[in-house]
């Protein structure tokens, strides 16, 4: 009786994963945006928020490796502490998207019959609105502030997770050790808890990557609109809608924070879907 | 000269753990008009070998040795070619059905599309073609059947929907791969029946694989048994049950559950099918013969000659008491 | 993640103790592992006009058997011959439109959540794929403990104790326990889906296709092992298979299913000898008695409603009445039952067909006959 396999965990094998030349850019891209928002906290070369206005508009050089805007503020300064915002809008966002949209999914699956009908239609109402009508709806009874935009994405995360959820745990429903555990006596909560979830984990963190994408690019765009981050917090979606006005004389102004956006989101898609390859059950190895 | 010349066949497949050596010197041929049986469990390479013929292995897998149909080498052929072959002169019918049919398009069209594609036949001619053959696998009535979607079809039926298919542009050789282990025991029989008399009737050559050793019993003359990649017996199946020379076919042949079997214990083959990612070195069985000896993991045995046109690959065949009197397993 | 979490679905913990001892009080008769009574269940199909009501289709259509303790029955039949679906009836997988089902003397589908709940630990089941019915996710150790956990009881170092003693038992190692279930073949799969459903030490374990996803060499040993297993704990076994050569191993006496209805029932022996339904017949000796131009009549879905016979249109014996009347299953002493008209006369001619068939196989000794 020998085992017929290694033992680890199908697909998800680090050998393989550093092999994967997309799922490899991803991580590094999203790694840089993590730390660089990380670093901001302690340490950026000028202070993200110091107006100088004599140094305004300057240049690329030495002091200011970026330049500064039409306040004198270090634009490098100001991407580095705008990916905290990005990140934290993110971070957020898809946590309310996973929490809400995992639990309405799975209980919808679980449950089956009119609950399913009714949480999934539920859902199907939240869908109508986009993130921007729920943002701008919320930033008239709230205020626009970063918390009016992570709510707003947060919200629209919820269907798209509810349905990928209820999606992927109908097929762990079907399965045979389902039945197995039910004969067991396992209630469907308990199932829920030990064997649904556990195996639907991959596809679910898989669509937290480019959700988390979608809401940097979300946040971007409320900021720009003035329904975001309020000054004096920095946001890359803000520093864009700033530079609007200089885009003939400073374009490099919207350049930074447009390439720190492109990169950001084409760093968490590439790692999305890198993750979903070695997720892929067609890509492992069988029998 | 023989309709297929398999020669040598080598397949190696990429896994997670390296290279693994699918089929390792597969050689064997069939003659217009022959049913060839192919038997094996999982892990064996028959399906493997299939493939290889269809020109569908797995993407990643490196091929060696040559597979001649009608005097041309198929492994050197371009897909465009290999395109050509396949459906129109190679046909193959799969395990299950459901699967291989489509289910948003009716069996007439789904049996007419090889012949508008391989022999341009007009769309109407294609049509009455494809309920002609319908009727003539038992599907009846045809024009009526024609129409249907194959959720609208047992599972008898549409294995005959696929056998008219695989048949429409009159193959020279059909391969069917375990064609009735998804099928209820009475369908599999009638099935089975059908594919041999259509072969025996039109001259087709058929390459029949089954786990099934009644089945490759009732429907097959000649026989090879395949393990770990290897053909290790093959011969006229007559003479292949008579002397059960290999010990895997002797195993194999004990631990079936018979209908006229003694109740009580099978005798087994201990321990399970080795993963052909790592197979031992020398003769893949020898983990689980009783007869095996050192020699037995030093080198691959060679090919031995029992009687006419029946060989084995075992250097214990002397070691082996006659047929009739299996070796009875150990414990599981 | 949460080994005991509380089970917010189920009822209230009042229900009766589930442990009550499965033999019975001396002096009274013994109570059966499994007792069926006109077990129907019916699945309503898409509709097809409108304005006639949605056709039902029956899968098991008044099923009654009974299995004493440590006995083996075989359940044959083809596909949608409604064997599976009367397996999770047995197990209270499913609701029966119609009938009761009591193990151990208990109608399951009667008692509360938690009652069953507890109860399950006297019936346990196997299913076909070995592949599909063990989590990938978990490893051995919990799957296999997985009814154990579902009672409630006992602490890891306890469980992981039982765990390693049903492993042993089926002929793996405990220290298999920490692998998870693709480090295992086929055959060791099975053979831990067979532990699991042994930790509660059940007195009947209903298995379904057990054997048939497997290969002929592996098959052979999960067979023996279950034998072995039956003997060792006196366990009951529901056996469905399609396979009536595996059945022939494992069972006692043997139930042939057809259309959701038993149409014979008899002691293994008497039954591979001479089969009274011509249907068993038509399984076990094909030539002989499959008749012509089945492959349509496999398909004529006869809807609920029509008289007479429901084998009929498939029968090389089927006559005027067959087609009037439909047989019940009636008793033909020795223990055996059939629902056919001429159950006597097909006996006669089974036997004949197997002596023919005995004396063509003495005089060829070629291939076999296959299984």
């Amino acid at each position: 009786m020998t085992p017929a396999r290694a033992s680890t965990i199908p697909g998800m094998s680090l050998g393989r994963g550093l092999r994967h030349p997309s799922l490899c850019i991803g991580a590094v891209l999203t790694l840089a945006l993590v730390v660089m928002a990380l670093l901001s906290l302690v340490w950026t070369p000028w202070p993200p928020d110091g107006i100088d206005i004599p140094h305004r508009l300057l240049s690329p050089g030495a002091h200011h490796w970026l330049g500064t805007d039409q306040f004198g503020r270090d634009v490098l300064s100001m991407v580095m502490a705008g990916a905290q915002t990005s990140l934290m809008v993110g971070v957020l966002a898809v946590a309310i998207g996973i929490g809400l949209g995992v639990l309405l999914g799975a209980s919808a699956a679980a449950l089956g019959g009119i609950c399913e009908e009714a949480l999934m239609r539920l859902t199907d109402f939240t869908f109508a609105f986009p993130a921007i009508l729920t943002a701008i709806m919320l930033a008239a009874i709230i205020g626009p502030g970063t918390l009016t935009v992570v709510f707003a994405i947060g919200i629209f995360n919820v269907p798209v997770f509810a349905r990928l959820t209820r999606g992927a745990a109908k097929a762990v429903w079907a399965r045979d050790y389902i039945l197995a555990a039910r004969a067991a006596g396992k209630g469907r909560f308990a199932i829920t808890i030990e064997h649904v979830l556990p195996n639907i984990m991959a596809p679910i963190l898989v669509q937290g990557t480019i959700q988390f994408a979608t809401a940097i690019l979300a946040e971007a765009a409320l900021s720009y609109l003035g329904l975001g981050t309020m000054p004096p917090q920095p946001s890359w979606g803000r520093m864009l809608f700033e530079a609007q006005t200089f885009l003939f004389t400073a374009p490099r102004l919207a350049v930074f924070p447009g390439v720190a956006i492109a990169l950001a989101v084409l760093g968490l898609n590439l790692l999305g879907d890198g993750l979903r390859d070695l997720a892929d059950p067609r890509l492992r190895r069988r029998r | 000269m023989a309709l297929l010349e398999v020669e040598d066949l080598r397949v190696t497949l990429p896994t997670a753990r390296g290279p693994a050596a699918a089929l390792r010197g597969v050689s064997f041929s069939l003659e217009a008009g022959e049913a060839l049986g192919l038997v094996g469990e999982s892990g064996s390479g028959k399906s493997l070998t299939a493939l290889a013929l269809l020109g569908l292995l797995p993407e990643g897998a490196a091929v060696g040795g040559h597979i001649r149909f009608a005097g041309r080498d198929l492994l050197a052929l371009p897909e465009r070619e290999l395109c050509r072959l396949r459906g129109n002169r190679i046909a193959m019918i799969f395990q299950e059905p459901m699967t291989a049919l489509n289910p948003l398009q009716t069996i007439g069209r789904q049996i007419a599309e090889p012949l508008r594609l391989h022999r341009a036949l007009s769309r109407s001619a294609a049509a009455d073609e494809a309920i002609r053959l319908l009727g003539r696998v038992g599907l009846k009535p045809a024009a009526g059947r024609a129409r249907a979607y194959p959720h609208q079809l047992s599972g008898g039926q549409r294995q005959r929907a696929m056998i008219a298919m695989a048949l429409a542009c009159a193959p020279d050789l059909l391969v069917a791969d375990e064609p009735t282990t998804a099928l209820d025991v009475t369908v599999a029989r009638q099935s089975l029946d059908l594919m041999a008399a259509l072969a025996a009737e039109s001259g087709m050559a058929l390459l029949l694989i089954s786990h099934d050793l009644g089945i490759i019993a009732e429907t097959t003359r000649r026989m090879l048994v395949m393990y770990g990649g290897q053909v290790v017996e093959s011969g006229p199946t007559a003479a292949v049950f008579a002397a059960l020379a290999h010990p895997y076919t002797r195993g194999l042949f004990a631990a079936r559950p018979r209908l006229d079997g003694m109740p009580g214990r099978l005798p087994t083959i201990p321990g399970s099918v080795p993963d052909l990612a790592d197979l031992p070195p020398g003769c893949p069985f020898a983990g689980r013969c009783a007869l095996a000896i050192a020699a037995c993991t030093a080198a691959e045995p060679p090919a031995v000659d029992i009687g006419p046109g029946h060989q084995a690959r075992c250097i214990r065949l002397d070691q082996q008491p006659p047929a009739g009197d299996p070796v009875a397993g150990g414990p599981a | 993640m949460t080994p005991n979490a509380p089970n917010v679905l189920d009822d209230a913990p009042n229900a009766p103790d589930a442990r009550i001892p499965p033999e019975p009080a001396a002096g009274e008769p013994a109570v059966p592992v499994l007792r069926a009574e006109g077990l129907v269940r019916h699945f309503a199909l898409a509709r097809t006009r409108l304005w006639r009501p949605a056709p039902r289709l029956r899968a098991v259509d008044g099923v009654s058997l009974a299995i004493a303790a440590g006995e083996s029955l075989g359940v044959v039949g083809e596909s949608g011959s409604g064997k599976s679906t009367l397996a999770r009836l047995v197990m209270a997988l499913e609701t029966p439109s119609a009938g009761e089902v009591e193990i151990l003397g208990r109608n399951v589908h009667r008692l509360g959540r938690t009652a069953l709940r507890r109860w399950r630990r006297h019936f346990q089941m196997v299913f076909q794929d070995p592949y599909g019915s063990l989590d990938p996710r978990q490893p051995v150790r919990r799957i296999v403990a997985e009814p154990l956990q579902a009672l409630g009881e006992t602490a890891r170092a306890a469980r992981d104790e039982a765990v390693a003693e049903v492993l042993l038992s089926v002929g793996l190692r405990p220290g298999d326990m920490a692998k998870y279930p693709h480090e295992f073949s086929g055959g060791q799969r099975q053979r831990i889906a067979i532990a699991r459903a042994l930790i509660t030490r059940p007195a009947l374990i209903v298995a379904d296709e057990p054997v048939s996803a497997l290969d002929v060499s592996v098959q052979a040993q999960v067979l023996n092992l279950m034998q072995d297993l039956r003997q060792r704990f006196h366990l009951a076994y529901l056996f469905i298979s399609h396979d009536l050569a595996v059945v022939r191993y494992v069972s006692d006496r043997v139930a042939v299913m057809y259309r959701g209805r038993i149409v014979e029932m008899a002691p293994t022996e008497a039954l591979y000898r001479a089969p009274a339904h011509p249907y068993a017949l038509a399984l076990l000796r094909r030539p002989a008695a499959a008749g012509p131009a089945m492959g349509d009549a496999e398909l004529s879905d006869d809807m609920p409603g029509q008289a007479g016979c429901a084998y009929a249109a498939r029968c090389p014996f089927a006559q005027a009445r067959c087609r009037l009347e439909a047989p019940g299953l009636r008793d033909l002493g020795q223990g055996r039952q059939a629902a056919c008209h001429f159950a006597e006369q097909i006996i006669a001619e089974g036997a004949e067909t197997a002596h023919r068939l005995a004396e063509k196989r003495d005089r060829t000794a070629g291939p076999p006959e296959s299984g």
